[in-house]
């Protein structure tokens, strides 16, 4: 067992396997190919570029690309060169970027030739300046830009001022929350995937999700760990699930971890159970329900192919796992199984007592992170509980409710605030509500997750002169694709409980309501 | 065992022609949330869709289904590709090719 002491940096991963295994392929994207000396090389020399334009310890760099080769180069540099580095969404607006950029306390962006003229607009509305900010060209058809800032961030606490990985969740004050992770903290679990998986260096890990989503850890890093190859899926194929499932048998994949809601699409219409790639060895799904029955196909279908349930809040990277019995029917309750090596699981009550009833998760161990980074500075949400074993230690309260049986087994039963899971990603319904109440022509309003029949929706009902379309359109400069509102409800008024709040039970219930008209309603709504 | 799009019930079909690649670009057009900044107008036969990040997966639902809906093409699964959807021309011609073999609908 690897303990904490000697977990590697994430770039020594891949420097130690360009020793091992220098001529193995480490990256392939589409005809391109890397041995892990040939990476390695590439990785060294960019990380000198960018000590020259300012990279170092204490320096937070956002790498603002496309998924490709120059972008995993990029990230490793920025690693190499000692700074904490963010990878971002292309497909995020611009001034939702700079949010970011300006939350996290990001100085340096580096970015492709290709995505060069939006980098560009979110350095500007992320700076302090409004003149053309200083950059410059890299290697790769890299480019690096400064962030005009006011004033650098307070300075990190160790052990992030050696460096870091930022990534970033919906907040329920409007901004993105950075996740501030230490080198530890995403090595230890790649570590621990790569043991569980059985990853050899023969291994090819098929990556299919962005870089800004904390799954992806597992694809650079629980590979480098062991010198196996990260085949990189172009971007064009994420939404069409029937190529994904060609694509996993042409690159001939061997180990692949996705969200359910893919998994659900290369059955239901990728042709997946006529075609199981016969290559694949492990595969393992995480960050939202999976849907029991075809869950239940899936492990039919995999037969003796292990098939993992992986938990874990991007705070604590995937902190519990769960290897599916391949007898496992749709009529069975699901866990999420067991804290991964070194990580401890407890589940406290209100009073913050271990509880053999329903509590809020906690999670403590090596993976936890360091904390949020808001306006530049770290914030650290982490508590001090004492687990059943009678042990305190410093714990992650996850905001998800379950129970915790005798044998360590973890059941989950749902969220205590806001957040709500849409198509594997976690968005916070005040973060989305934050952005319709920004818009000018919007009074006020309420975002809701929707019940049945309208379930997994999420739905902005807002006071407004305007239409559902021109509110989507106005939406649509300020928030991704994947938060906003499925339907966007124009309302006279809210409806309100007697408290005064919005009364939010009968929004995610009332089923169509094209219109909700004040008063009347509202009483009749209590 | 798996049907086109589950989430459509038949209502009364609203007829729409399907007659030409520019009839095609104005049902896309009508599928994508436009923001500031971009004009539904100039969606072309070659607009590179998934290249300009114009088409997610649920704009490619409502399309396939609004195909099915209102102009009566029923694409099977093994259509709905990227390489279908890379411009309006590219889904033409896989309309064309569905309906010279004859699948017009059910």
């Amino acid at each position: 067992m690897t303990t904490v002491t000697d977990t590697p940096r994430l770039d020594s991963l891949l420097a130690r396997s360009a020793t091992a295994h220098p001529d193995r392929p480490a990256l392939v994207a589409g005809s391109e190919s890397w041995t892990y000396a040939e990476l390695e090389r590439a990785v060294g020399e960019l990380a000198h570029e960018l000590a020259a334009v300012g990279a170092g310890p204490g320096v937070r760099i956002g790498v603002y690309a496309a998924k490709g080769p120059a972008t995993v180069i990029a990230l490793y540099a920025a690693l190499r060169a000692g700074a904490v580095v963010a990878p971002l969404d292309v497909a995020d607006p611009p001034a939702r970027t700079a949010r970011m950029a300006r939350n996290a306390g990001l100085s340096l962006l580096l970015t492709t030739d290709r995505s060069l003229t939006t980098c560009r607009r979110a350095v500007e509305e992320a700076g302090e300046s409004s003149g053309t900010p200083a950059e410059g060209p890299l290697a790769h058809g890299l480019n690096w830009l400064r962030v005009a800032a006011p004033a650098a961030p307070a300075p990190l606490p160790p052990p992030t001022d050696q460096g870091g990985y930022i990534l970033f969740t919906s907040g329920s004050t409007g901004w993105p929350k950075g996740v501030l992770l230490s080198h530890t903290n995403v090595a230890h679990y790649a570590l621990w995937a790569a043991r569980e998986f059985g990853l050899t260096e023969t291994d090819r890990i098929g990556s299919q999700a962005a870089l800004t989503f904390d799954l992806t850890t597992f694809d650079l890093f629980s590979a480098a760990a062991v010198g196996a190859c990260t085949v990189l899926m172009p971007d064009l194929l994420r939404a069409f699930p029937r190529d994904v499932v060609g694509w996993l048998h042409e690159q001939r994949v061997t180990a692949f971890v996705a969200v359910p809601s893919l998994y659900h699409g290369m059955l239901q219409q990728g042709g997946f159970a006529e075609a199981v790639p016969p290559s694949l060895r492990v595969a393992a799904f995480g960050g939202e329900p999976f849907a029991p029955h075809l869950l239940e196909r899936y492990l039919e279908l995999l037969g003796d192919v292990p098939f993992y349930n992986l938990y874990g809040p991007t705070e604590t990277n995937a902190c519990t796992y769960f290897r599916m019995p391949p007898d496992w029917t749709a009529d069975q309750e699901l866990t999420i199984g067991r804290g991964i090596g070194g990580v401890d699981i407890e589940v406290l009550d209100d009073e913050g007592r271990p509880t053999d009833g329903e509590g809020e998760i906690h999670i403590a161990g090596p993976t936890v992170f360091q904390g949020y980074l808001q306006g530049g500075a770290l914030r650290d949400p982490t508590v001090t509980a004492t687990f059943r074993d009678g042990t305190t230690r410093r714990a992650y309260a996850s905001g998800d409710i379950g129970r915790i049986t005798a044998d360590g087994r973890v059941f989950l039963r749902g969220r205590r605030d806001s957040q709500v899971k849409r198509r594997g990603h976690r968005i916070d319904l005040l973060d989305v509500e934050s952005a319709v109440l920004d818009l000018p022509q919007v009074a006020t309003a309420a975002v809701v997750a929707k019940d049945a029949p309208h379930t997994g929706e999420i739905w902005a009902y807002a006071q407004t002169a305007a239409t559902e379309r021109d509110v989507l359109a106005e939406l649509r400069a300020v928030l991704p694709k994947r938060m906003l509102p499925d339907r966007v409800i124009p309302v006279a008024a809210l409806p309100t409980l007697t408290s005064g709040k919005v009364d939010r039970r009968a929004l995610s219930g009332d089923a169509a309501a094209p219109t909700v008209t004040p008063a009347t309603t509202e009483e009749s709504l209590i | 065992m798996t049907t086109a799009n589950p989430a459509v019930s038949p209502v009364t079909p609203v007829s729409r022609d399907m007659n030409s690649v520019e009839d095609l670009c104005v049902l896309i057009s009508s599928k994508i949330t436009w923001g500031r900044g971009e004009t539904p107008a100039r969606l072309a036969p070659d607009t590179p869709l998934l290249e300009q990040g114009l088409l997610d997966s649920l704009a490619i639902m409502e399309i396939v289904a609004a195909l099915d809906k209102e102009a009566g093409i029923a694409l099977p699964d093994t259509e709905i590709v990227a390489a279908n959807f890379r411009t309006p021309q590219a889904l033409w011609s896989a309309v064309e090719v569905h309906r010279a073999a004859g699948g017009a609908g059910a």
